[in-house]
């Protein structure tokens, strides 16, 4: 199962009981005085409170260890990485290498030569697996391993004009050829 | 529901005339609003039809001008329609200007043509955002003129919040003695504060406070960026940082969609009780989230540039923090206190108390999803996906949009003499939700698919996804339309009220103790 579905699960069991508890509460068609609603509703609104409360500081606490930055990403990937320069343009990526190992990390050196560009990395299921933005004046790393050895796909996800649906590369990690390893695309539809 | 007798002592407020101009202000904001919302989502469903291959080479040459139309126009619509309803109901409390608000109207006029002449002419699409340096570099898709008109769009929408917010911060503390009394500081100290002969806040008057507070340093920032941006039109060689533009628009644009939801929330407050016939009061905590909720605001917009690793990383942990922190607060309070209010009060499902429950629970399931993309962790995987469409459109069309629709009805006997078709209206909120929950559920089930956002042509293989959502955004369509010719029929009947001078019963503090 992948990470989105994983999010989407727990969003559907989130947003579920609240949809749950409005419907029920429409629904319910008895009535009450507001005197008596008010006592239950002040030791409601107490654990309420309390139970989000405490459910927040812990989400914040574990979500900081999914931080996709690299003082974390460094730590959780040991080794030295593999360095892949990208230049995302109008309306196309350039990487340096084309074809990367599994067996280490991967740094992206990613940035935007005229506007800023949505540098997302999918894998062949079709899940984005990382990504960062490619923001011209910027060089943003990102840090991933890609163990799993196949064909990747770039698309770009941040509006950039008219081709934006249309702009993408793929790159494959895994066996590499000497040539391919080492020499890269060679601009934007060598490795398309 | 109306009523002419009027417990405040102040004059103006009884003044027959100002309540004549009053109403028909409204009346020219309502049909106006309404008639953009119809247009405005005409231009989403175009953008669904265009995304499951419909209309084949459309997609192309037009799809990103209607999404920046799309776009500009509904966050201003949703904002400037809270506004239009909380100036209704303040106008009643407060002797807001009519003259002003009369210009105020005017000047989004002539801002809705000038989005129609940078889109739908221009051809400008950048999407609302528009990000530094696309309106500049944008291979032959629009000409750099485009953006000028689209720019003055923009200030003109930012201009006329802060002259309304503005105005109502200076008559609120004319009224209530200081900024901290409009924020109800006072029950900080003392839960239960005694009667010192003045007048206490009210929910309403709380959120319409953050709103103004929280929108004056978005204006002000916002307007830095339009200046930097004019600037680079006329002085093609200028040039600015891309990360500091993209701080400056989110700075301002996340402002922009949370005030127009602080002030549904406003309306909310103001206008659920009347139906529930249970008071909704000042409490401790609520002044204690709304507080919350403001300071932590001018922190939360960094969640939008969790990918932009170059920030520090100490600002995105900052990001993710404050806006944990402005989310609970203002949505569990509001909400929490919302059920209760519903709970058994044996309330009646008419049209403008049913959307604005509807809003409430597109509030809460859209913020819901908005919350988990706050998380840094998470957005890794689901930003710029059509996940962030699907909270968003959960929000603001499911939410926002519903307290818009609510407020209609709830003010149009009051403001045009006249009533609405409830079975009409119940008719109309069952299509638009059923229709308005299947366009959401299909953008955040196309996120899961890592469908990206802003796309003119969808990832092979994902039509299908785009086509269910169209149906539902038909059947959000024909919902409006239902309504709209209720209103339309409705109008060239007779008035009940030919003097034109009634007004909503909408008391400002309520017997009962305070609500959950």
């Amino acid at each position: 199962m992948s990470v989105q579905w994983v999010i989407g699960l727990g969003f559907l069991i989130m947003a579920g009981c609240l949809a749950a508890v409005f419907v029920y509460v429409a629904r319910d068609t008895r009535t009450q005085s507001w005197d008596e609603i008010y006592e239950r509703a002040a030791v409601l609104r107490r654990r309420w409170f309390r139970g989000l409360l405490v459910f927040a500081v812990v989400a914040f606490a574990v979500s900081m260890t999914w931080l996709p930055y690299q003082f974390v990403r460094s730590a959780e990937l040991p080794g030295t990485p593999t360095k892949v320069a990208v230049s995302g343009h109008q309306f196309a990526w350039d990487l340096s290498k084309n074809c990367l190992p599994s067996t280490s990390p991967i740094e992206f050196e990613v940035t935007g030569a005229d506007v800023t560009h949505g540098f997302a990395i999918y894998d062949e299921s079709g899940s984005i697996v990382g990504q960062t933005q490619a923001m011209p004046g910027f060089t943003n790393v990102l840090l991933v391993s890609l163990s799993k050895p196949g064909t990747y796909t770039i698309h770009c996800t941040e509006l950039c004009g008219v081709g934006h649906s249309f702009m993408k590369q793929t790159f494959t990690v895994g066996s590499c050829g000497s040539s391919a390893s080492s020499g890269g695309c060679g601009g934007s539809a060598g490795c398309a | 529901m109306t009523t002419t007798p009027v417990a405040s002592g102040d004059d103006v407020l009884r003044d027959p005339a100002r309540l004549r101009t009053i109403n028909r202000l409204t009346a020219v904001w309502v049909i106006t609003g309404f008639v953009l919302l119809l247009i405005l989502g005409l231009a989403g469903l175009l953008m669904r039809s265009i995304q499951s291959g419909l209309l084949g080479g459309l997609a192309l040459t037009w799809f990103d001008a209607i999404l920046t139309f799309h776009g500009i126009g509904m966050v201003s619509l949703v904002a400037l329609g809270m506004m239009a309803g909380c100036w209704y109901i303040f106008a009643q409390r407060l002797p807001m200007s009519t003259r002003l608000w009369t210009v105020c109207y005017l000047a989004t006029v002539v801002a809705v043509v000038l989005v129609i002449i940078s889109t739908l002419i221009g051809k400008f699409g950048t999407g609302w955002t528009f990000l530094y340096p696309l309106p500049y570099s944008n291979q032959g898709g629009w000409p750099v003129w485009s953006f000028v008109p689209f720019l003055l769009a923009v200030t003109i929408v930012v201009l006329v919040i802060l002259a309304i917010d503005l105005e109502f911060l200076y008559r609120g503390v004319k009224k209530y003695g200081s900024l901290g009394r409009m924020y109800g500081l006072e029950y900080l100290a003392d839960p239960h504060p005694a009667d010192d002969g003045r007048p206490r806040t009210d929910l309403m008057t709380i959120a319409m406070t953050t709103t103004a507070l929280t929108w004056i340093p978005a204006a002000l920032l916002g307007a830095v960026l339009v200046v930097l941006e004019l600037i680079q039109v006329f002085v093609p060689t200028f040039t600015t940082s891309a990360l500091l533009a993209k701080n400056l628009t989110f700075f301002a644009g996340h402002m922009l969609v949370n005030v127009a939801l602080y002030m549904g929330a406003g309306l909310l407050y103001a206008i659920l009780p009347s139906y529930t016939k249970r008071p909704w009061k000042v409490a401790r905590y609520v002044v204690i989230g709304w507080l919350a909720t403001t300071v932590a605001l001018w922190f939360a917009f960094y969640h939008h540039l969790y990918q932009d690793f170059a920030q520090p990383d100490s600002v995105q942990v900052i990001g993710q923090l404050f806006s944990y922190v402005s989310a609970f607060p203002a949505l569990v309070v509001t909400l929490l206190g919302g059920v209760m209010l519903v709970w058994r009060s044996g309330i009646r499902w008419t049209p403008a108390p049913t959307f604005m429950y509807l809003g409430m629970t597109g509030w809460a399931i859209g913020g819901t999803g908005a919350i988990m993309d706050s998380t840094a962790g998470v957005n890794q995987f689901m930003h710029n996906t059509l996940w962030v469409a699907g909270h968003f459109h959960a929000i603001m069309a499911m939410g926002v949009m519903m307290f818009f629709l609510g407020t209609m009805y709830h003010v149009f006997p009051a403001v045009f003499g006249r009533h609405l078709s409830d079975r009409v209206g119940q008719r109309a909120a069952l299509l638009i939700g059923v229709g308005g929950y299947t366009v959401v559920s299909v953008f955040f089930l196309s996120g899961i698919f890592s469908e990206p956002r802003r796309y003119a042509v969808q990832l092979p293989g994902t039509e299908w996804l785009a086509l269910i959502g169209l149906v539902g955004a038909i059947l959000v369509g024909i919902g409006g339309l239902l309504i709209a010719g209720n209103v339309f029929s409705v109008l060239r009947g007779p008035v009940a009220n030919p003097d034109g001078t009634e007004r909503l019963e909408q008391p400002e503090t309520q017997p009962g103790p305070a609500t959950a």
